[in-house]
């Protein structure tokens, strides 16, 4: 807990949060009080791990909320990044072994969700289906990387572990290639079933084929060691934490590049308006089928490093289920926004691991509920997020801070009376909705004896 | 510089054009003038490669480019500016600009006709990082045409361009086409309902009825046609 507290106020002071320079010193100590309640209101709920990152990201907002005007902007941001890094280097000696793996998965899991992001989000082209990308990419990389000379015709010298990184992306760049060309006929729910064809048969033909994949027990690899230099300053889980999350930013920098640049302009204009991108001088199918592939090699990559973080792949690996999920941590992130997949991943990982704990230290809660059913937390979180947070939670971060400090305090005001006229009105529509219902005898229609047409 | 020859096309069962000729020469301001559903717009989709015709040829600077893919046709200089402006609504601006300049790789040269422009279009200088979505719609039409321009076109495709515009945004609107057409010396295709104002603007004028060219004659004489002043003037 105290290291959290401590990193929670470095971050805190140093993150480059603008908000609105706009708001009085009053107005931004009211907001400041309203978070902070919430703050004390998260960790009252007990000193679990998330609600501790809550607390550390909203302790991060309260600060900024105050010092913003007294400290420069460019060495917050600075600030910030060293901040990062130093945790990130750091992490191996601040948390536990199960962490650092959470960790690692994360960052996995965020290296799926950018590239998926870059299909969905900002292309508009829906996959279900990534999961076979990561499953390609990871057996990519088990194969290549099998010693044991089980295969029959592959070399039966390892590969070096980062090589395939480097040949999962390609296989899987191709095969996404190769995916995206049909895909250009398809859109929206056609294709979102075309994907999920894609990962419903994939698991079934790698158990057919085991010789090459060791069919329904999977393969089984050497994880790589810590290389020779830091042989004796890290284990081999804090390496592959380190692998993980290093490969994980250096993917989020090139997607940055790339959306930042013409070709990610394009993959935005091609999804608000083919015609009109067309008109640009946009080739549309090239430019789909180029997010298709990017996509697709993001998922190999991620393949690739949870190979080497578990040490065995097998067709169960990445199920339909965490394939679905991919699409419901970004649209629960945001859509189109690289913040959003990484708060994707987060969610991913830590939302079944620790909702559970987090509402069982809710009083009265019940408890047995969320033994029996932990999905339903999921399905709770889902659906309050698409409801109240349209753009995801990225997306209302950004709305957030974008907003000056007197518009939320009067928006938050008026909470109350919205609440009570949506009730309202919910309440209209069901007294109408019976009234109509056949199911009412008392209907003004039914009792004129007006019959619905055959 | 653009010559259509007997163009066909449909929509699926639908033929659209029944054989349209059309001749638009360098430097000239030529406007197509009919009713909905004429075909005026499919003529332009035809000229900038969005469809296919079914005969017939189009000819840019004597090459044929009726069978050529919209980038290629953009990257030859025709720039089509879509009816309803069809901006990109989230993205600012600049960006809107930006994808204007897709097919072009200087980078200098970009930054210098951004520039350029901002002469003929001041109000997107001052609303470059404001989203497309939150202009006005004279503000937003005049985002679409310098779109249009940043492909360095010789010549300019406006479908309507005065669609949903307010009659003294139009004027200001056709105004700037003026300069554009006399300064940089773009030729310019423009499709129009708004007869009166297109009449002054343009050179010469085509009228399109159920596909096929009905009258073809100098905005001047067209003015004082007497079927086109029924018809589409009002008087």
């Amino acid at each position: 807990m105290s290291v959290w507290l401590f990193l929670g106020l470095l971050v805190a002071f140093s993150t480059g949060i603008r908000m609105q320079p706009l708001g009085s010193v009053v107005q931004r100590a009211i907001l400041a009080g309203v978070l902070a309640v919430g703050l004390l209101v998260f960790l009252l709920l007990g000193a679990g791990f998330v609600t501790e990152l809550f607390g550390v990201l909203l302790a991060a907002v309260v600060a900024n909320l105050l010092t913003e005007n007294y400290v420069p902007q460019r060495y917050r941001i600075a600030l910030a990044i060293a901040v990062a890094v130093v945790f990130f280097l750091a992490a191996p000696w601040l948390l536990e072994n199960f962490r650092l793996f959470q960790f690692s998965r994360v960052a996995i899991w965020v290296i799926v969700a950018v590239g998926l992001n870059i299909l969905t989000g900002y292309n508009g082209q829906i996959s279900l289906g990534h999961g076979a990308f990561v499953l390609i990419g990871a057996y990519t990389s088990a194969i290549l990387m099998d010693d044991q000379q089980q295969l029959g015709f592959v070399d039966a010298n390892a590969w070096p572990f980062w090589t395939t990184i480097i040949a999962a992306a390609v296989v899987c760049g191709v095969a996404g290639f190769a995916l995206g060309i049909p895909a250009l006929r398809l859109s929206g729910p056609y294709l979102a079933i075309a994907t999920l064809a894609l990962v419903i048969s994939l698991p079934s033909i790698l158990r057919k084929y085991d010789g090459l994949t060791g069919g329904a027990q999977g393969l089984f690899v050497k994880q790589p060691p810590p290389p020779p230099g830091l042989a004796g300053v890290l284990e081999r889980d804090e390496w592959l934490y380190l692998l993980c999350v290093g490969v994980a930013i250096v993917m989020m920098l090139i997607a940055w590049g790339i959306l930042r640049g013409p070709l990610g302009r394009a993959f935005v204009a091609v999804r608000d308006s083919e015609v009109a991108a067309a008109a640009m001088g946009i080739n549309v199918a090239r430019v789909k089928i180029a997010a298709f592939t990017i996509s697709a090699l993001y998922a190999g990559v991620a393949g690739s490093l949870l190979t080497q973080l578990l040490g065995v792949i097998t067709p169960e690996s990445v199920d339909l289920i965490v394939s679905i999920n991919f699409l419901t941590a970004i649209v629960i992130g945001g859509l189109a926004s690289l913040l959003g997949a990484v708060i994707g991943g987060f969610v991913l990982v830590l939302l079944p691991a620790e909702g559970p704990d987090i509402l069982g230290n809710i009083p009265l809660f019940p408890d047995n509920f969320l033994q029996k059913a932990p999905g339903a937390i999921q399905g709770a979180v889902v659906i309050f997020v698409v409801l109240l947070m349209p753009f995801g939670v990225a997306g209302s971060y950004h709305r957030f801070i974008g907003t000056p400090p007197g518009r939320i305090i009067a928006a938050l005001r008026s909470i109350p009376a919205g609440l009570r006229a949506r009730l309202a009105r919910t309440r209209e529509d069901i007294v109408w909705a019976w009234e109509d219902s056949p199911f009412n005898r008392r209907s003004s229609k039914s009792a004129s004896g007006e019959e619905p047409d055959p | 510089m653009l010559k259509i020859e007997g163009i066909e096309a449909s929509y699926g069962p639908v033929k659209a054009l029944h054989g349209v000729t059309i001749e638009v020469p360098e430097g000239s301001v030529v406007t197509l003038l009919g009713p909905n559903g004429a075909g005026k717009t499919t003529i332009l989709r035809v000229v900038s490669g969005l469809l296919r015709p079914s005969a017939g040829r189009v000819e840019f600077d004597g090459r044929r480019i009726d069978r050529r893919s919209t980038e290629a046709i953009v990257r030859m200089g025709i720039s089509h500016v879509p009816e309803g402006r069809q901006l990109f609504d989230e993205m600012t601006v600049h960006e809107n600009l930006m994808l204007g300049a897709y097919t072009r790789n200087d980078r200098d040269g970009i930054k210098a006709d951004i520039k350029r422009l901002n002469g003929y279009f001041p109000i997107l200088e001052e609303r470059r990082e404001q989203p497309a979505g939150s202009l006005s719609g004279g503000e937003q039409q005049q985002l679409a045409v310098a779109r249009g321009l940043m492909s360095r076109p010789r010549l300019l495709l406006l479908d309507e361009p005065s669609l949903g515009l307010a009659p003294l945004v139009s004027r200001e609107i056709f105004r700037i086409l003026r300069q554009v057409n006399r300064e940089e010396g773009i030729t310019i295709f423009l499709v129009e309902q708004d007869a009166t104002s297109a009449l002054s603007f343009a050179d010469y004028g085509y009228v399109v009825e159920t596909g096929r060219v009905v009258i073809e004659a100098t905005s001047d004489k067209l003015k004082e046609d007497e079927n086109v002043r029924r018809a589409y003037l009002g008087y």
